[in-house]
């Protein structure tokens, strides 16, 4: 604690007794640099990276043992319920940890136009897409792409599990913590970049980073320049929906 | 505009500027309190800044090379799935692991252009993709993790080494410019 002195300006050398009223970067009279930002040369010490590493590899690690099983563990609807809620919790867990910036549900930046060209264009997007893994799907395997959880569903489970789910918790990790802790280790541009890479990739479908990399990189922008959720809680649940819909529409 | 202001150096003696970084100066100030170079100082202390500043670079050309090493690293990668994606799609007519190497080759590609630009964010997530493609065989098929080993780990070391010096390239950046050294 700087105790109080009634005659101190406001701006002081920390290395020597030179004080000013303007502020000064480097001391005029001993040439210290004044405003000390301590930089962790080691960027794995840094408990933003620890934190970026640790919730991906764990949830990631859930996630392969969970997509090589060949056997249900309870039943098809239930291993996804189990599965959404574990990651859901790992979701939370993190972003708790990672602080109330991680929440950022504020609707100051929600402006109706860059919201309406954000949700026309991933529907175009998601008729484009549902359209391309159908054909790779056809030429390359047969149910490589196809999720087959949905199939005999009611409408509201699949909104739930396939919509809404992905829509909130995988906004908070991405567009929550991970871009913050990327913030705090580096700049926007690899905040953006490398969020939208990890979302990509958990995805753990090679085929869908040709889609997956750019929806990841376009709501990492949004969520920079308006410093909000929503754009990508609402865009997300709105292409999954329309995938959703295109994919199992026809049993509703 | 007008061109009414006085260049620079035409400054009066009272208000001289850092022949440094062209902040202004009063001649009772040692150092330049926006950059630190001491313009009335003497000889030592302005050999003493040079010095400062050549540390400086000196450590950013050793950085840069352990990045390069991280971008040689992922060419290395991209080159080596690209060559494994036509194998498999056009030899063995397995098409689909084909697209999925084809796809991988460019991506690791698509990170070594990357990492000219943000060595930090490219190198990383390189290595959380790399790390991921282990994991996801070792669980499919436990004894893979020991097949290449050495070269798993080379290929780990380098991107991790690539990483800090990425990050550290930026902050000596950072350090250059507050000493008002321009790149």
């Amino acid at each position: 604690m700087m105790p109080e002195a009634t005659t101190a300006l406001a701006f002081q050398c920390t290395d020597c007794d030179y004080e000013s009223d303007q502020d000064f970067k480097f001391c005029p009279k001993c040439g210290a640099k004044r405003i000390y930002q301590e930089h962790e040369p080691n960027p794995f010490k840094s408990k933003h990276l620890k934190s970026l590493l640790a919730y991906f590899f764990i949830s990631m690690l859930f996630l392969i043992i969970y997509k090589v099983s060949e056997d249900h563990w309870i039943g098809l609807l239930e291993d996804v319920i189990l599965v959404c809620t574990v990651l859901g919790v790992i979701d939370l867990v993190f972003a708790l940890y990672n602080g109330k910036e991680s929440f950022l549900f504020g609707f100051k930046n929600v402006k109706i136009k860059p919201m309406g060209l954000l949700l026309l264009g991933l529907v175009a997007f998601a008729f484009v897409v549902s359209f391309l893994a159908d054909f790779l799907n056809q030429n390359l395997s047969d149910g490589y792409y196809f999720d087959a959880f949905a199939f005999g569903q009611p409408l509201w489970v699949v909104v739930v599990l396939q919509c809404i789910y992905p829509a909130v918790f995988e906004e908070l990790a991405f567009r929550g913590f991970l871009i913050n802790n990327l913030r705090a280790l580096s700049n926007d541009r690899t905040a953006i970049g490398v969020s939208g890479f990890l979302f990509a990739i958990m995805h753990i479908n090679f085929l869908g980073l040709l889609w997956l990399l750019p929806i990841g990189l376009l709501f990492g922008y949004l969520r920079i320049r308006y410093n909000t959720l929503w754009y990508g809680i609402t865009g997300h649940f709105v292409y999954n929906f329309v995938i959703t819909l295109i994919d199992n529409g026809s049993q509703f | 505009m007008e061109n009414t202001e006085l260049p620079p150096e035409e400054h009066p003696v009272e208000s001289g500027t850092c022949s440094n970084c062209n902040s202004p100066i009063s001649p009772e100030e040692v150092y330049c309190s926006n950059c630190g170079y001491p313009e009335n100082g003497d000889e030592k202390e302005k050999d003493k800044f040079q010095r400062r500043i050549d540390a400086k670079k000196g450590l950013l050309k050793e950085v840069k090379k352990e990045v390069k090493k991280g971008k040689n690293t992922l060419i290395v990668l991209g080159i080596l799935n690209a060559i494994a994606g036509i194998y498999y799609g056009f030899v063995v007519e397995d098409v689909l692991t084909g697209v999925i190497e084809g796809i991988l080759g460019i991506v690791y590609l698509g990170l070594s252009i990357w990492s000219d630009k943000q060595p930090f964010g490219a190198l990383l997530s390189a290595l959380i993709l790399y790390l991921t493609l282990v994991l996801l065989l070792a669980i499919l098929e436990p004894v893979t993790i020991f097949q290449g080993i050495i070269w798993k780990i080379l290929i780990i070391g380098f991107l991790v080494r690539g990483i800090k010096s990425g990050h550290e390239a930026k902050n000596i950046y950072k350090e250059l410019d507050e000493l008002g050294i321009k790149y």
